[in-house]
């Protein structure tokens, strides 16, 4: 019997515990960012798109330099081409993992600004 | 309705977000400020979390409806607003549960203002997890199941705190009511 008192008493006082928002621009102030936010997001993930297609194409075109300089008999400062391009294909790796290790910092980052902010 | 809206945001149409807005935002504040106790940290929260649901919005599969899946976000924005600020508060135990007929009779003798001001002074001094449940439960009223869903606390918990928020909210109106009581005592003598 108490119990039940007890829980007609607690809603009645929970139905007076109603808080309106009490600023007025509040809607106005959060649409302005949630375009904001839409923008940024757009941008964001064009930019990323052509970040990883100019990764790809550079990659390739990299690739295929590689392939074709191999098939030249030429010497550059007296050293023969082909061992100089044992240099140059062990910086294009270097360069080709770094660049892959950025772009996916890059998609973490965007997933990670998305759950934090 | 929530659904066709919300495809409509996917769709591009990002105003559209704005009835989800109008739609939550008051119960939302009414949520946050149960946990923050603080008008402004309750804006700010009510704030981020409709922008996370916005961000995340793909992410939202309709598995549950919006209102729960918002309200998870809204109360673990309000819960990292209120480690960050480190609020603690002090709740007595020692006190017996007072009579609910006494606070009721005394309680209906107050004007809706005086009622209305009662409550919220209260709701300030009792727990953040506990005012929020009271809230999830006897304002909005969530089930048990939903309030789970909400919080992440399992059910048998939810059930627990719910009825040690009773009896936390009855003790602090009773100590408020006391106090009310001899102001207006004081005023009348």
């Amino acid at each position: 019997m108490n119990s039940a008192k007890e829980e007609k008493l607690i809603r009645e006082l929970m139905l007076k515990s109603e808080a309106k928002m009490p600023f007025a621009d509040f809607e106005e102030q959060l649409m302005q960012k949630i375009h904001k936010e839409a923008i940024t997001s757009r941008s964001l993930g064009k930019e990323i798109k052509l970040s990883w297609f100019f990764f790809v194409v550079g990659t390739l075109f990299g690739l295929s330099l590689n392939f074709i300089v191999m098939e030249m008999n030429k010497t550059i400062l007296g050293l023969p081409l082909q061992r100089l391009m044992l240099i140059i294909q062990a910086l294009f790796i270097i360069f080709l993992v770094f660049q892959f290790d950025k772009l996916i910092a890059l998609k973490k980052n965007v997933i990670g600004h998305h759950r934090d902010t | 309705m929530d659904s066709v809206y919300i495809q409509r945001v996917l769709n591009g149409i990002t105003d559209d977000f704005r009835y989800l807005i109008r739609k939550y935002k008051d119960l939302a504040f009414s949520v946050a400020l149960s946990v923050v106790k603080n008008e402004f940290d309750a804006e700010e929260v009510v704030q981020e979390a409709f922008i996370k649901a916005f961000q995340n919005l793909k992410s939202f599969r309709g598995k549950s409806d919006f209102k729960t899946w918002f309200y998870r976000i809204l109360v673990n924005e309000a819960f990292k607003r209120i480690r960050k600020t480190k609020k603690e508060m002090l709740l007595s135990e020692s006190d017996n549960v007072p009579d609910p007929e006494d606070i009721s009779d005394s309680f209906r003798g107050l004007d809706e203002e005086e009622q209305k001001f009662l409550v919220s002074e209260s709701l300030q001094k009792i727990s953040p997890k506990e005012c929020l449940i009271l809230q999830l439960f006897y304002f909005e009223g969530n089930s048990l199941v939903e309030i789970s869903n909400i919080t992440g606390w399992s059910e048998g918990n939810v059930k627990v705190m719910l009825h040690r928020a009773r009896k936390h909210l009855l003790k602090v109106v009773n100590a408020a009511m006391g106090k009310e009581l001899i102001i207006v005592k004081n005023e009348l003598s």
